[in-house]
C-alpha cells in the first residue's frame, strides 16, 4: 500500500516516494539530522503518515512550517504524534486535525499551546476522540477561563489529571468555566484570592488523586452565591486542603458538606461544624467520612421540617454537637443523626434539654448513650418530649366521637388514617379519619387541639353539606360546568376538522368524535360534588382544587359559626404557616397550588416575595375565594363554581404554555386529553412525593381526594428507622405498639414491637363438632362440674341493720331482750344481695411453627394410628375449655399469636370478651393454624392490655405455650426471657394473674423463674391436655 | 276555715290564697299549646304534659294558671308519696283529732289547678287515686272522712311525665295514660330558646345564642352517652352565672357539663363543644 503515494506534494514527498518507514531514519542520518531536530521529526512522522494516507501526509506537511513556529521541538513532535494516532483511526479526522491546528494554536497564548499538546498527548492514548475534542475546543475554553494565568493553571491541572484519568481531565476542562464564573460572581475585588485558592486546591487534588479535581471544580461550579464573601471560600479551600491529607474523597466530601452547611446554616454554623469535624477527624478516617457524608442529609432534613427556623435550629444543633463532641465523638455523632427526628417532635428548648440530659445520664457508657441519642430508649423519648410522646388517637377517639356527634348530631365513627380503605379525603359522612398519633406540639393539650381542629373540620363537612346531593344549586352548577366543557369540546372538534392535514392523517373513526361521555340523567338528578368533579376534562386537577377550596369554605364556616374554635383554628394555622414551603422555591405549577392553599387556608399568601412575583394570580384567586367561598350561605355548589373558575385559570395558563411548547409541531397530539391527563398525574405524583417528604399532618387539607397518602404506620416506620420490614396490613387489622425490655440497655425500647390484631381465619366448623362428638362424655361431666361453680344469683343474709324484711327470729329476740336486759340488738333485718363469680380470663395460644410438631402414642404405627399436631391438641383443649366456661359463665377471650420480627407480631382474635360462643367463634377455632415465631413479651403485653379493660375482680391470663420464646430479632434467649419477665411483671402490677400451661418439660426451671412457683403447669402428656385444661382452670379459679 | 263534719271530727281545710299567683310568670309560647290548654280547661279535661326535664312544663302550667285566674297547687311526686299525703290525714292536736286536707283535696274543694309533677315517681297505688277525678265523674272519694267530693268546674288536674326515662319500672300504666289529653313538650326552637335564655338569664342576645347553640350540640349527644340533653333550665342557669360575672366557659362547665353527666369523657366532650362555640 505504501507504493500508491502518488499525490504527496509535501517538501519531502518526492524524496520519500518508494521508501519504507525504516529507511527514513537512515536517510535522515545521512542528511545529518539529529533525531531531536525538527526536520527529523517532520520526516519521520511524515513518512509514517505517508504510509497510512498520502492526503494526511500532505496536510501534515502543509501545517508543519506554521506549527513548528509555534511549538518547541518536543511539543512539535508530540503534536505530530497526536495527528499520527488519529490517522491510525480515521484518516479524515487526522487531515482535519492538521488543517485546524494552525488556527487553533494561534488562538492560544504561548504557554497554553504547550499544555494543550501535553494534554492531548495523554488523552490520545485512551481516546483519540476525546483528544480531538479537547484540541478543537481549547481556544473557546481558554477564552472562557478569562485570564491567561488561570487558563494555564487549569490546563496544567487537566494535564496532571490526565496522568491518571483521561475522562476526568476532560471533565476538569468542562467544569472549570462554571467554577470560575461562580467565583468571579462573588465579588469583583476579592475574587482573585478566591480563584487562586480554588485553583491551588484543585491542583492539590489533581496531584493527589486526579479524578477528584474534576469533581471539586464541578462542585464549585454549582454556585457559590450563598457564600458571604470570597474570604470564606479562601478559608474553605484552606480547610479542604488539610483534609486532603486524608484522601481525595474525604476532602471532596468535606468541601461538599461544608458548602451545604454554609448554604443552610450560614458561616457561623460552618465554623462550628468545622470544629466538630476536626474533633471527629481525630478519631479516624472512616468516622470522619461518615460524618461528612451524613451532614448534608441531616441538615437538609432539618431545613425541610423546620423551614422558617432552619438556620437557627441548625446553629443550635451544631452547638450541641460541638459540646458533646468534646466529651465523646461517637455519642455526639449519634445525637447529630437523631437531631432531625428529635427536632421534628420537640421544641428547641426540649431538644437542648434532651441532648444535655443524655450526657448527664450516660457519662462513660457509650452504648447506652448511643441508644439514648438514637432515640431508642424510652427514657430518652420521654426526656425529649417531657414524658409526652404524643396523643394517641385511641386515647381520645371516644372523646372525639362525642365531640363530632355533638357538633353534627349524627352517628359518626372515628378511624385511624390508613386503617380503613383510603376512599377519600372528604369524609364519607359517617367515618372521620384522623392520624393515629399526633405528636406535633410537645404537649398533650396542644396535640389534642390539633385533633380537635381536624375533627371539627370533618364535622364541618357534614354540617355544612359537603356531601349534599341533588340540590337545585348543585344541578345548576353541574349544568353550567357541563355546558362550558361541552362548548370547549365542540370548539376543539371543529378546530380539528378545519385542520386538513390532521383530518387526512387521523383514523376516520376518531374524527369528529367527542371525548366526553354523555351525562347519565339519573346522575344529574342526584348530582353531588363527585359527579360534578368527574365531568371536568381533568378530574384530578379539579379534585385537587376542589379539596383545597372546600376545606377553605369549611374553615370559614367554622370560624363564623363557632366563635370558640377560632382560637384552635388560629393556633393550628400558625403551625401550618410555619410549615408551608417558601413559594419562591417551588416550580411555577406547585407555586400556584401552594398559593391557592395559602389564600384559602392560611389567610393569604405568606411570602412577601411571592406576593410581588405572582400578584396577578393572587388577585384572581383572592377574588374567587372572596366571591364564592367566604360568604354567608356558600354551599358546596359555590365551591364547585369556584373550582371551575380556578380550573379555567390554571387550564388557560397550562394550555397557553403547552401551545408555546408545541408551536413548532402541534399536530402530533391526536388526542388533546391524553397529554393533559398525563400532566395531571405526573404533577400529582410530584407533589405527593414532595408533600410526603414533609410528612405533613395537614396534607389532608390540600391533597386531592383520591390520592393515597402514606399510612401513619409507614410514617412511623420511617420514624422508627425500622430494620425489620413491616408487612402490609389487611382490612380490619388494628395496630398497636408496645415497648420491649432491653436487658443490656436496662430500659425499655419504646414502641419497639408492632402488634397487629386480626381476626383469626375462619376454618371449618366441623372441627368443633368433631371434638364435641369425640369428647361428648367428658364435655357433659365438665359442664356439670362447672355449673356447680356458678353461684346462686341471690343470697339472703340475716341479721342485717337494714333490709327488705324482718328477720322474725331477730324480732323475737329483740322483744325478749327488751323485757329482760333492756339492751336489744338492732340487727332485725334480712337482706338479699347479689353475688357473682367475678372472673375474666384470657387464653393466649402460642401459634408458632413449632406447634406443627406431631405427637403420637404409637410412634411405630405412623399410618394406622397417626399422631396429632400440638396445635390441634391445643385446639381441642380450647373447645373443651369453652364448654366449661360457658357453663360457669365466666367472661373469657381466646387469642393466638405468632411473630415475624418485631414489627410483625400478629395477634389473632379467636373470641373476644364481649362475643358469644357462637358459630363464628367455632369457625375461628377451626381455623387456628401454626405460623412463625414466638415473641412472647409483646403478645403478653397486648393480652394484658385487653384484660385490663375488663372490670372483674379476678383477671387471669393463661398462656398456652410449647416452648421458649423465640423470634429472629428477639435477641438471645436471655434477652427474650428478660423481656417476657418484664411483661409478666407489668401485668401482675396491673392486677392480672398470669399462668402458663406448657408441654416443654425441659423448661421447668425457666418457668419457675418467670411465672413463680405456682404460676405454671407442665403437662407431661400433651395428648391429655384437652381433658386436663378445664380441671386446671377450675383449680385456678376456686 | 274550720268546719265540723260530724260531732267528733274537726276538719281543717287549707287556705287557698297562698296558691294564687300574683305575678305573671314569664312564658314564651312555642306553638298552640296555650289555646289547647284553655280549650281543655273549658272542656274540663285533664291534661298530661310530656317532655324532657327542664323544658318548661312547670313554667307552662304556672303561666296557664295565672292566665285562667286559678290558684295552682303543685305536688312534686316521689316514691313515698302515699294516698294519704295527697288526700289528707288526721293529726293529733292536743286531745283532738284534726283532719287536714291534702293538696289534692284542697284543689278539689277550691276549684284550683292541681299539678302532679313527675307523676311516674309516685307509687302505683297513689296514682290510682286520681282515676275517679279524671273521668266524667270528677269526684274525689275521701275514704277516711267517708265522703265524696265533687270537683267544681274550675278544678283541673294536670300531670307531667318525662318519657325519657327508659326504665320499665318508670312507665305510666295505660289505665292512667288514657285518661289524659297529652301535650308534647320539647326544648324550644333556637330562636325562642334564645329569647328565653336572654330574658331569664339576664344576658345579651349574643351570649344567649351561644348558649342555645351549645345546648343544641349537647342535645345531639343524647343517646350517644347522654341520657338526656341539657335542659333549657340549665342553659338559663348558665346564663345567670355569666350575667353575675362568672367566666363563660366556667359557667358552662358548672351549669352544663358537670350537672348532666358524671362520665368524664362526656364532660370533656361537652367542654370541647363549649370551647368550640365560645
Amino acid at each position: 500500500m505504501s507504493e500508491e503515494n502518488k499525490e504527496s506534494g509535501g517538501p519531502g514527498g518526492s524524496l520519500l516516494r518508494g521508501l519504507a518507514g525504516k529507511t527514513v531514519e537512515a536517510l535522515a542520518l545521512k542528511m545529518g539530522l539529529k533525531p531531536s531536530d525538527r526536520g527529523w521529526v517532520t520526516l519521520d512522522i511524515g513518512a509514517s503518515l505517508m504510509s497510512a494516507s498520502p492526503k494526511v501526509a500532505k496536510d501534515f506537511f502543509k501545517a508543519v512550517p506554521e506549527v513548528a513556529r509555534m511549538l518547541e521541538n518536543g511539543d512539535l513532535r508530540s503534536w505530530a504524534e497526536i495527528g499520527k494516532r488519529i490517522a491510525q483511526q480515521n484518516a479524515e479526522e487526522a487531515s482535519d486535525f492538521f488543517r485546524y491546528s494552525i488556527e487553533t494554536l494561534e488562538l492560544l497564548a504561548e504557554p497554553l499551546r504547550r499544555l494543550l499538546v501535553a494534554l492531548c498527548v495523554k488523552q490520545i492514548v485512551l481516546s483519540p476522540a476525546a483528544a480531538l475534542k479537547t484540541f478543537r475546543q481549547s481556544p473557546a475554553l481558554a477564552a472562557s477561563f478569562g485570564d491567561e494565568q488561570s487558563a494555564a493553571r487549569i490546563f496544567t491541572i487537566a494535564v496532571e489529571v490526565a496522568h491518571r484519568s483521561v475522562k476526568h481531565s476532560t471533565e476538569v476542562l468542562t467544569a472549570a468555566p462554571a467554577a470560575l464564573t461562580a467565583l468571579r460572581e462573588m465579588d469583583d475585588q476579592a475574587s482573585d484570592a478566591a480563584i487562586d485558592s480554588t485553583l491551588t486546591l484543585a491542583e492539590s487534588f489533581a496531584q493527589r488523586t486526579g479524578a477528584t479535581a474534576a469533581e471539586f471544580l464541578a462542585a464549585v461550579g454549582e454556585g457559590l452565591g450563598f457564600l458571604a464573601s470570597p474570604e470564606v471560600m479562601v478559608d474553605l479551600c484552606r480547610q479542604t486542603t488539610i483534609y486532603l491529607e486524608r484522601g481525595g474523597a474525604t476532602a471532596l466530601q468535606f468541601f461538599r458538606s461544608a458548602r451545604a452547611v454554609i448554604e443552610v446554616g450560614g458561616v457561623e454554623s460552618y465554623r462550628r461544624w468545622n470544629q466538630v469535624t476536626d474533633k471527629v477527624a481525630a478519631e479516624g478516617n472512616a468516622i470522619v467520612y461518615d460524618f461528612l457524608r451524613l451532614t448534608p442529609k441531616v441538615l437538609a432534613t432539618i431545613a425541610a421540617t423546620q423551614r422558617r427556623h432552619a438556620a437557627e435550629r441548625i446553629g443550635a444543633v451544631l452547638e450541641l454537637v460541638e459540646e458533646l463532641s468534646s466529651q465523646n465523638v461517637y455519642v455526639a455523632l449519634e445525637c447529630f443523626k437523631s437531631s432531625p427526628r428529635a427536632m421534628a417532635s420537640a421544641s428547641l428548648e426540649q431538644f437542648q434539654a434532651w441532648a444535655r440530659e443524655g450526657v448527664q445520664l450516660h457519662r462513660g457508657d457509650r452504648r447506652k448513650a448511643q441508644a439514648y441519642y438514637a432515640l431508642e430508649s424510652k427514657s430518652s423519648q420521654e426526656t425529649l418530649r417531657g414524658a409526652h410522646d404524643g396523643v394517641a388517637l385511641e386515647s381520645v377517639s371516644h372523646l372525639l366521637r362525642l365531640y363530632v356527634e355533638g357538633l353534627t348530631g349524627r352517628e359518626m365513627a372515628i378511624a385511624a388514617l390508613g386503617s380503613i380503605p383510603e376512599e377519600s379525603r372528604i369524609n364519607d359522612g359517617h367515618t372521620i379519619q384522623l392520624p393515629s398519633v399526633v405528636a406535633e406540639f410537645g404537649s398533650p393539650d396542644d396535640d389534642f387541639r390539633l385533633y380537635k381542629v381536624l375533627a371539627a373540620h370533618a364535622a364541618g363537612q357534614v354540617e355544612f353539606g359537603t356531601r349534599e346531593a341533588g340540590t337545585g344549586s348543585l344541578r345548576a352548577t353541574l349544568n353550567e360546568i357541563e355546558t362550558s366543557f361541552e362548548n370547549a369540546e365542540r370548539r376543539r372538534l371543529s378546530a380539528e376538522m378545519r385542520d386538513t392535514e390532521y383530518v387526512q392523517y387521523s383514523n376516520v373513526e376518531h374524527l369528529g368524535l367527542s371525548n366526553r361521555r354523555p351525562l347519565d340523567p339519573l346522575a344529574f338528578e342526584t348530582a353531588d360534588y363527585k359527579t360534578i368533579l368527574s365531568r371536568f376534562t381533568n378530574p384530578l386537577l379539579a379534585t385537587r382544587i376542589f379539596t383545597t377550596l372546600e376545606n377553605g369554605r369549611i374553615d370559614w364556616k367554622l370560624r363564623h359559626t363557632y366563635r370558640g374554635i377560632r382560637r384552635d383554628l388560629d393556633f393550628v394555622r400558625n403551625r401550618l404557616i410555619e410549615r408551608r414551603p417558601p413559594i419562591v422555591e417551588l416550580s411555577v405549577e406547585q407555586a400556584v397550588y401552594e398559593m391557592l392553599f395559602q389564600i384559602t387556608l392560611c389567610g393569604g399568601v405568606i411570602d412577601e416575595a411571592a406576593r410581588r412575583a405572582y400578584a396577578g394570580v393572587i388577585l384572581d384567586f383572592e377574588l374567587i375565594v372572596a366571591e364564592y367561598i367566604r360568604r354567608d350561605g356558600a354551599t358546596v355548589a359555590d365551591t364547585l363554581v369556584a373550582t371551575h373558575r380556578v380550573y379555567q385559570l390554571l387550564d388557560g395558563q397550562r394550555s397557553r404554555k403547552e401551545s408555546d411548547d408545541q408551536s413548532e409541531d402541534d399536530r402530533d397530539d391526536t388526542n388533546q386529553e391524553q397529554p393533559d391527563d398525563r400532566d395531571g398525574k405526573s404533577e400529582q405524583q410530584q407533589t405527593s412525593s414532595q408533600t410526603r417528604k414533609r410528612s405533613d399532618l395537614f396534607d389532608q387539607w390540600s391533597q386531592a381526594v383520591e390520592e393515597t397518602t402514606p399510612t401513619d404506620t409507614e410514617l412511623l416506620n420511617e420514624l422508627m428507622n425500622a430494620e425489620t420490614s413491616e408487612q402490609a396490613l389487611q382490612d380490619g387489622d388494628e395496630v398497636f405498639f408496645y415497648d420491649e425490655w432491653d436487658r443490656e440497655l436496662g430500659d425499655h425500647r419504646a414502641k419497639w414491637c408492632r402488634v397487629i390484631q386480626r381476626e383469626n381465619r375462619r376454618g371449618a366448623r366441623d372441627f368443633v363438632e368433631q371434638v364435641r362428638t369425640r369428647y361428648s362424655g367428658i364435655i357433659s361431666s365438665i359442664r356439670h362440674q362447672f355449673q356447680m361453680l356458678r353461684p346462686e344469683s341471690l343470697r339472703r343474709i340475716k341479721g342485717e341493720i337494714d333490709g327488705e324484711d324482718f328477720d322474725l327470729q331477730a324480732v323475737i329476740d329483740h322483744h325478749v331482750d327488751l323485757k329482760t336486759t333492756g339492751r336489744p340488738s338492732d340487727r332485725l333485718y334480712i337482706r338479699r344481695i347479689r353475688r357473682e363469680r367475678d372472673v375474666a380470663v384470657s387464653f393466649l395460644l402460642d401459634m408458632s411453627s413449632s406447634t406443627a410438631r406431631t405427637i403420637t402414642r404409637h410412634p411405630n404405627q405412623p399410618y394406622t394410628r397417626p399422631g396429632q399436631k400440638i396445635i390441634d391438641i391445643e385446639k381441642q383443649g380450647l373447645v373443651l375449655m369453652s364448654e366449661a366456661l360457658e357453663a360457669v359463665g365466666d367472661s373469657y377471650s381466646i387469642s393466638g399469636f405468632s411473630s415475624e420480627g418485631r414489627r410483625n407480631v400478629k395477634y389473632f382474635i379467636i373470641k373476644r370478651f364481649e362475643e358469644k360462643y357462637n358459630q363464628e367463634v367455632e369457625r375461628r377455632i377451626g381455623g387456628i393454624t401454626y405460623h412463625n415465631n414466638t415473641r412472647l413479651g409483646a403478645a403478653i403485653r397486648h393480652a394484658a392490655a385487653g384484660l385490663e379493660r375488663q372490670d372483674a375482680r379476678t383477671r387471669l391470663l393463661i398462656v398456652l405455650s410449647d416452648g421458649r420464646p423465640y423470634d429472629h430479632d428477639y435477641g438471645d434467649s436471655r434477652y427474650a426471657r428478660e423481656d417476657t419477665r418484664t411483661a409478666l411483671r407489668q401485668s401482675r402490677i396491673a392486677g392480672i394473674t398470669p399462668f402458663c400451661i406448657t408441654i416443654d418439660r425441659d423448661s421447668e426451671s425457666e418457668l419457675k423463674d418467670l411465672y413463680g412457683e405456682v404460676g405454671y403447669t407442665i403437662i407431661d402428656d400433651i395428648l391429655s391436655l384437652p381433658e386436663r385444661l378445664p380441671g386446671i382452670y377450675r383449680r385456678l379459679t376456686t | 276555715m274550720t268546719e265540723s263534719l260530724n260531732d267528733k271530727t274537726i276538719v281543717k281545710a287549707q287556705p287557698i290564697e297562698k296558691y294564687v299567683l300574683t305575678r305573671e310568670p314569664y312564658y314564651l309560647s312555642v306553638r298552640d299549646e296555650v289555646s289547647i290548654f284553655e280549650t281543655a280547661y273549658k272542656a274540663r279535661l285533664p291534661v298530661m304534659l310530656k317532655g324532657p326535664t327542664g323544658c318548661g312544663k312547670t313554667r307552662f302550667v304556672e303561666a296557664m294558671a295565672y292566665r285562667l285566674g286559678r290558684p295552682l297547687i303543685t305536688v312534686a311526686c316521689h316514691e313515698d308519696l302515699s294516698a294519704t299525703d295527697l288526700v289528707g290525714r288526721f293529726l293529733l292536736e292536743g286531745e283532738e283529732t284534726v283532719w287536714h286536707d291534702g293538696p289534692l283535696t284542697t284543689a278539689v274543694r277550691h276549684g284550683a289547678i292541681c299539678y302532679l309533677d313527675e307523676v311516674v315517681e309516685a307509687r302505683k297505688d297513689t296514682i290510682v287515686l286520681i282515676h275517679p277525678l279524671t273521668d266524667d265523674r270528677r269526684i274525689l272519694p275521701v275514704e277516711k272522712l267517708g265522703i265524696l267530693l265533687n270537683a267544681p268546674n274550675d278544678f283541673m288536674l294536670v300531670i307531667s311525665y318525662n318519657p325519657g326515662y327508659q326504665s320499665v319500672l318508670k312507665d305510666l300504666k295505660q289505665s292512667t295514660r288514657q285518661r289524659f289529653l297529652s301535650l308534647e313538650f320539647d326544648y324550644p326552637p333556637a330562636t325562642a330558646e334564645t329569647n328565653i335564655v336572654a330574658h331569664e338569664g339576664g344576658v345579651s342576645e349574643s351570649v344567649a345564642r351561644d348558649l342555645v347553640k351549645i345546648g343544641e350540640k349537647v342535645r345531639n349527644l343524647k343517646g350517644h352517652g347522654l341520657e338526656e340533653g341539657v335542659s333549657t333550665r340549665l342553659l338559663v342557669y348558665a346564663a345567670q352565672m355569666i350575667a353575675s360575672g362568672i367566666e363563660p366557659v366556667t359557667a358552662c362547665e358548672i351549669a352544663i357539663a358537670s350537672p348532666i353527666t358524671d362520665d368524664l369523657d362526656l364532660q370533656r366532650g361537652i367542654r370541647e363543644i363549649v370551647t368550640t362555640i365560645i
